[in-house]
């Protein structure tokens, strides 16, 4: 079975690096695909830019979405994500610092699929991250893609 | 002599004469009457006589015995005839006693004649014819002679009736002479005593309806007429006399009339300037409206008004009506100026009180004006002052057509005018005092709302701002220390053989540091949180609240000994999701404060205040507090113990005050070291 990719949108470094050790502590190999900002994401997503590799959103097993990014946010990412028929249906989990109440509820409201605040503590961010790698990459059946 | 014994006298005399004519005709018809009986008689002797002729010659002829009693009877009649005549006249008389005898004759005749052929008739000779020849003539004269006298006797009578008839006449005429005379008398007294007077009369009556009651009949007589004309007379005495008191009331009434026709006009004036009043608030309007009334309603012809000029102290007209120009151009009055007196606006000032001049032209108050008043035709005028709060400012000033015209009603009337429009002039500054202030408050009622909706405005900015930094802070400081965290702890695990002893307790403290960091940040986040969330009442349940929060503490620390007291049913109005932080917050402080006690207990209850609100507490049987520092307590980032004793923020009783501040409640906290403490909090 070909292993399936994990789109991550995150612009800070070190929040890339410290996701990228816990999942890796975690055990789990997938590809990871890093976009730095929005426009970057919605590129990789919709093969535009310097991404044509042509159809990854079979691909994609989950995004890992950030909300607060340059140029395009998070928020209008996943509006994105939900408007175009090809990437619907992907499991869009918002990984971020954020605990602000407007921002859940946007987050739900536009489709995302989770919600998980990054603890800064790091034994919890890397326990955060075992139990999503588990239940979007093990547990979760995505729907068929035509 | 009165009309009616002139009249009665009149009737007496011609009832008189009337009588006296009817006597003499009727004495006069009688003796005709009279006349023509005994002409009868005359008559019927006569015929008698000749019929006895008839019946002789017949018992001549042929001797009957019936004519011989015919003749018999005959004569008889003529006897009883002869009889019934009655004659006074001594010739009458003479004639009646010779018819008598002639008639007692002629039967002894006729006897003779019977006696002679009854004597004669058995002799075939008859009676001798000389005998018999002789007693016929015999006969025969004597009737003739009978005829004769009863002709004379008739012939008598007949003479008689006429004379008599004539007299008759005669008597009539005289006294129809007499009647005529005395008719023509007595009218011609009417006419004298009656007629004339009438007529004079008649004629004082034209004359005294014309309406000259000092003309007298005068007529002396003392009959009827003449008592008529002196009481006539009289009566224009009383006539004349009732006429001047008549004359003097109506004057009177016509006087009064005037003066309510006066008064009627100051009344119009006053009613009218005083609704002016109530409806016009500038005193320049309230002014020109004043004279205007005054010139329409009340029919004065000038009207005006003039103030006191502050500085110059001079009389200044600011309003006026009628035919004014001229007049006022000639006012100059200065009260600067020695006292004068020589105009009443100018006394009216002085004096403080109205001053009427009653005949212009007279009156010495306005001499210098007079002329052209005059030409005006303004024949009295009056002022009165105009005083405002014990000042005088002016005077009203009204001049009438008539002289004489303001009298006391019409002062009193005019004084009240006055007074009004001083009142009105005194409410107008207030009213005008009243909206500078009105207008300097609602300036400043704009500046203050200006002012909020520009606070309002930066509030909002601030708040955006806020948020902004919130939301940053949620994000952007939370990543680096997400950061040192993170690469303390890789730095362990990676080169967790190189750090040693001291080292690896640097690195646990730094990632306790970051912790407590992070902690402080979303304390700080959720107090900012409460301050802009909306609020959204409803009804909590604080009871069950307060279990769900000892239950979830209990979880995270099950090797706890604590005992909870919860009063069943506490209720409260509130926001749930921020009812929820005060609980968590009151009960986490409870479950830390008593975490280094035995018999741990805490409690949650409520309480009737004095005011009858309720309060609520939970209490604590822990660490509790000194009072001294109770004010403390409820400050962000005041802190009553050490970290290292119980860890903290520092903000949580900070957003419980808040939260319950936003709800309109108070907060309040009770404390004894070690002892434990007791948080009390009501909501409005």
């Amino acid at each position: 079975m070909e292993t399936k990719i994990i789109l991550l949108v995150e612009d800070n470094p070190d929040d890339e690096m410290l996701t990228l050790r816990a999942l890796k502590k975690n055990n789990i190999m997938n590809e990871v695909v890093v976009a730095r900002d929005g426009a970057e994401a919605l590129n990789y997503l919709f093969s535009i830019g310097k991404y044509t590799e042509g159809d990854l959103i079979k691909k994609l097993a989950v995004v890992l979405l950030d909300l607060k990014l340059p140029k395009i946010d998070g928020m209008e990412v996943l509006r994105r994500i939900r408007d175009d028929e090809k990437t619907k249906l992907l499991p869009v989990v918002i990984l971020t610092s954020s605990k602000e109440e407007q921002d859940l509820i946007n987050g739900y409201k536009f489709g995302a699929n989770s919600y998980i605040r990054k603890p800064v503590d790091f034994d919890k961010f890397v326990e955060a991250i075992r139990q999503l790698g588990l239940y979007w990459l093990v547990l979760n059946e995505v729907p068929p893609t035509g | 002599m009165k009309i009616k014994t002139k009249l009665q006298i009149a009737t007496v005399v011609s009832l008189t004469v009337a009588l006296v004519i009817g006597s003499i005709l009727f004495f006069s018809a009688q003796q005709v009457n009279n006349a023509i009986k005994k002409d009868m008689a005359t008559d019927e002797i006569i015929k008698g006589l000749f019929e006895l002729n008839i019946l002789t010659n017949s018992y001549l002829l042929h001797h009957e015995e019936r004519a011989k009693t015919q003749w018999q009877l005959k004569h008889d009649s003529i006897k009883k005839v002869l009889e019934g005549v009655e004659v006074k006249s001594p010739e009458k008389m003479v004639l009646l006693g010779r018819l008598r005898d002639s008639h007692k004759d002629i039967k002894t005749v006729f006897s003779q004649m019977v006696l002679n052929y009854e004597g004669y008739r058995d002799e075939k000779s008859g009676v001798p014819q000389e005998l018999n020849e002789m007693l016929v003539g015999n006969l025969e004269t004597k009737s003739r002679s009978m005829v004769s006298d009863a002709y004379q006797l008739a012939q008598i009578s007949s003479a008689k009736v006429t004379a008599s008839q004539k007299r008759a006449y005669l008597l009539v005429l005289l006294f129809t002479l007499i009647i005529v005379v005395v008719v023509a008398t007595v009218s011609f007294s009417i006419h004298r005593g009656v007629v004339k007077p009438i007529r004079k009369l008649h004629k004082g009556t034209e004359i005294i309806g014309a309406g000259n009651l000092d003309y007298k009949v005068g007529t002396m007589s003392k009959d009827e007429v003449g008592q008529l004309s002196r009481s006539f007379d009289q009566m224009t005495i009383q006539l004349k006399e009732s006429f001047v008191g008549l004359e003097k009331e109506i004057t009177e009434r016509k006087r009064a009339e005037e003066e309510i026709r006066k008064l009627n006009r100051v009344y119009a004036v006053l009613s009218d300037i005083n609704q002016a009043i109530v409806r016009v608030r500038e005193p320049q309007e309230l002014f020109e409206t004043a004279c205007r009334i005054a010139v329409e309603k009340g029919n004065f012809p000038l009207g005006w008004i003039g103030l006191v000029d502050e500085a110059t102290q001079k009389v200044r007209p600011v309003a006026s009506a009628g035919q004014s120009d001229s007049y006022l151009k000639m006012i100059n009055i200065s009260l600067k100026d020695a006292p004068r007196g020589y105009c009443p606006i100018d006394n009216a000032l002085r004096e403080e009180q109205h001053t009427i001049c009653n005949v212009i032209g007279q009156d010495w108050e306005l001499a210098p004006c007079q002329k052209i008043a005059l030409e005006l035709g303004l024949r009295s005028s009056a002022s009165f002052p105009l005083i405002v709060s014990g000042k005088i400012l002016g005077a009203f000033n009204l001049y009438a057509g008539e002289p004489d015209f303001f009298d006391e009603e019409e002062l009193k009337l005019l004084d009240e005018l006055a007074l009004d429009i001083s009142f009105a002039m005194e409410f107008a500054e207030k009213e005008t005092e009243r909206k500078r202030a009105d207008g300097e408050v609602r300036k400043l009622n704009v500046e203050l709302e200006q002012r909020v909706v520009e606070r309002t405005a930066q509030l909002e900015a601030a708040n955006k701002e806020l948020e902004a930094f919130s939301y940053s802070v949620s994000h952007d400081l939370r990543a680096p220390l997400r950061s040192i965290d993170g690469f303390s702890q890789a730095l362990q695990e990676d080169y967790g053989e190189k750090v040693e002893g001291q080292g690896k307790d640097y690195i646990r403290r730094i990632r306790a540091a970051t912790q407590r960091m992070a902690d402080l940040i979303d304390a700080l986040l959720t107090l900012s949180r409460v301050t802009r969330s909306e609020i959204r009442l409803e009804e909590v349940n604080l009871s069950r609240l307060a279990r769900t929060i000892a239950t979830d503490l209990q979880k995270i620390q099950p090797d706890r000994q604590a005992e909870f007291i919860i009063a069943e049913g506490l209720t409260a109005n509130g926001d749930a999701r921020l009812l929820r932080i005060v609980m968590e917050n009151l009960i986490g402080n409870a479950w830390k404060f008593t975490s280094k006690k035995k018999n741990v207990c805490i409690e949650l209850g409520s309480l009737k205040q004095d005011d009858g609100k309720l309060a609520y507490f939970i209490k604590d049987n822990g660490a509790g507090f000194d009072m001294a520092y109770a004010d403390k307590l409820f400050g962000a980032f005041q802190r009553l113990h050490g970290t290292e004793e119980f860890s903290g923020t520092g903000i949580g009783l900070a957003t419980v005050q808040r939260i319950i501040h936003r709800h309109g409640g108070r907060v309040w906290a009770e404390g004894e070291p070690e002892k434990g403490a007791t948080f009390y909090f009501t909501f409005d």
